[in-house]
């Protein structure tokens, strides 16, 4: 086994999302509110800040703030909409260190943004804040592998009616903004068929993420079926993302109105820390299964401090995947 | 002037402490609003709440001299060349360098100045608004585990003289020291085999320090530096007099 790893290129990068816990004060945006005039600017400082930590833990995978830019495109703050060219400079500065660092940078729009919603003002805000999104990308002058994560939404309705409305929405996309988004299958709808359908149809690649392939796989796909199948839709020149992350299995004590209630887990739930056994087990599958190279997203709780974890599960458990994973 | 802050949720804010070291940069900083960082020497945290100001021995007699006595909000910041921050003197030499423009609010007097009794020389320095408004000297603004603080005290306590936040190649280091022909770099961060092996780098030799040790074993680290530069010729910026024991 150690051999056959050894001997193929498959290489496998880690990455975080957001908040940094291993460091105290680092912050990942200016979350000040609209009346304290919060600025890209100093977003693009905090990032600056965060991307010297990267390089000191060597980590090359990142995913910035949804919130990066403050109120970018709040209707009601006509203030804030011109914050992308107001830091031209600055954007183009820190797309520089992240080339000069090698560190892939990704954005992760919030909930809200639904290009399959049947209210056609929620559609137009979503299709905004993607443009915003690209914009800022695009301002920092960063290639193709930085993409926005969007998931296909919905309304409530039937599943086909949103999927269809999801892909006729995104082909009216200007074609800067559609190149960057991939896909993201969901947990309780639009499984990974549903997300291949809506990429046939665009040509927006998928991110497969784990977790939510094992709540809800109507099709019993395995894994690493999945996992093939999803890096399949990614363009040759693009490296593939995935998301993988472990279900929260501990019990959560919540306090709400002065009374504490005991929770019991959810399976789609992220815990603290990966489980290292089956991450390690996806990792090595891909690898033996000499899959192309793609980076890997954990979303845990412990952010950064999971990631670090993981490498010293990596190293102690499966030390053969080392040269495989950065 | 003078403004108590009891809110603890404003406690918790950050603070950079820079250094002040004439007139005309602190005047600028409260009559135009705002404070200049040259971007290649920047510390490792720009970003902060606030930015207090350190006045160096540079004001004299003033009582201000060798305290924090101002701060201000931060508002934002902006990469400008030296030559549009102060077109006044743009035949300067570093005319075409960026430097960080950061935007502050009005400068505010702390109640009780921070005095720095036992540092002379202060770099920049990363801290709360609680530790800035309690603090009566300088030392205890530092912030708990910092390795990055302890072991450049301690280099400089053995009269060595490191320039922070330098790029080897494409990869910044925490720590340089010069040497004959080159820099010694030193990484502050958790070595391990996971790395990718980064290759030669012209004038630079990297030495890995993993944090956690700092902490630990600084006596071993100092040893450490020592031994390589022992091997690299000797730091040109030591003083005689006293070095660091091997």
């Amino acid at each position: 086994m150690s051999d056959h790893l050894m001997a193929n290129g498959t290489r496998l990068r880690l990455g975080f999302p957001v908040k940094v816990l291993g460091v105290s004060g680092l912050r990942s945006h200016d979350s000040r509110r609209w009346q304290n005039k919060p600025h890209l600017s100093v977003s693009l400082v905090y990032l600056r800040d965060i991307f010297l930590y990267l390089a000191r833990r060597e980590i090359r995978f990142y995913r910035m703030a949804g919130q990066l830019a403050p109120y970018l495109t709040h209707p009601d703050l006509p203030s804030f909409h011109n914050q992308i060219e107001e830091c031209s400079t600055e954007l183009a500065a820190i797309g520089d260190m992240a080339r000069q660092q090698r560190v892939r940078l990704t954005l992760h729009p919030g909930f809200y943004v639904r290009l399959s919603h049947p209210d056609p003002a929620l559609v137009s805000r979503s299709s905004l804040e993607l443009a915003a999104a690209a914009s800022l990308l695009d301002g920092m002058g960063l290639d193709a592998s930085s993409v926005v994560v969007i998931h296909v939404g919905g309304g409530g309705e039937e599943a086909p009616a949103a999927l269809d409305r999801f892909a006729r929405t995104a082909n009216l996309l200007p074609e800067h903004v559609r190149k960057r988004l991939v896909l993201e299958n969901g947990d309780r709808q639009f499984g990974l068929r549903d997300v291949l359908w809506a990429h046939r149809r665009t040509g927006i690649p998928v991110v497969l993420d784990t977790l939510h392939h094992r709540c809800h796989n109507p099709d019993a796909i395995p894994q690493l079926d999945a996992l093939k199948i999803a890096l399949a839709t990614w363009p040759g020149d693009v490296r593939p993302k995935i998301h993988v992350s472990s279900p929260r299995t501990a019990v959560r004590t919540l306090f709400r109105d002065g009374k504490a209630r005991m929770q019991m887990p959810l399976p789609h739930q992220h815990s603290d820390f990966l489980h290292p056994f089956e991450v390690i087990e996806l990792l090595q599958a891909a690898v033996s299964a000499r899959l192309r190279s793609f980076d890997v997203m954990l979303e845990a709780k412990a952010k950064d401090v999971a990631l670090l974890r993981l490498r010293e599960q990596i190293g102690k458990y499966a030390p053969q995947l080392l040269g495989h994973v950065v | 002037m003078s403004q108590e802050y009891t809110d603890p949720y404003e406690l918790r804010r950050t603070v950079l402490v820079a250094v002040v070291n004439n007139e005309a940069d602190l005047r600028r900083a409260a009559s135009e609003g705002w404070y200049r960082i040259p971007q290649r020497r920047a510390p490792r945290r720009v970003g902060a709440d606030y930015l207090a100001f350190y006045q160096t021995g540079a004001f004299g007699s003033r009582s201000e001299a060798r305290t924090i006595s101002y701060y201000a909000a931060i508002r934002r910041y902006q990469l400008l060349s030296r030559a549009e921050l102060l077109p006044e003197e743009a035949d300067h030499a570093r005319a075409d360098e960026y430097y960080f423009r950061i935007e502050i609010g009005p400068l505010l007097r702390l109640a009780q100045p921070v005095a720095a009794a036992t540092f002379r020389r202060l770099t920049f320095m990363h801290t709360t608004l609680e530790r800035l408004l309690r603090a009566q000297d300088v030392t205890e603004l530092k912030l708990e585990g910092e390795p990055f603080q302890a072991l450049w005290n301690a280099l400089r306590a053995n009269r060595l003289r490191p320039l922070p936040n330098r790029l080897a190649g494409e990869w910044p280091v925490d720590i340089a020291l010069r040497v004959r022909n080159g820099y010694l770099g030193i990484r502050l961060d958790e070595s391990s085999d996971m790395r990718e092996a980064s290759g030669p780098l012209d004038r630079w030799t990297i030495l890995r320090i993993p944090e956690s040790r700092v902490a630990t074993d600084l006596a071993g680290c100092l040893r450490e530096v020592a031994g390589a530069l022992v091997d690299l010729g000797g730091s040109l910026d030591a003083k005689p007099g006293r070095e660091i024991v091997l």
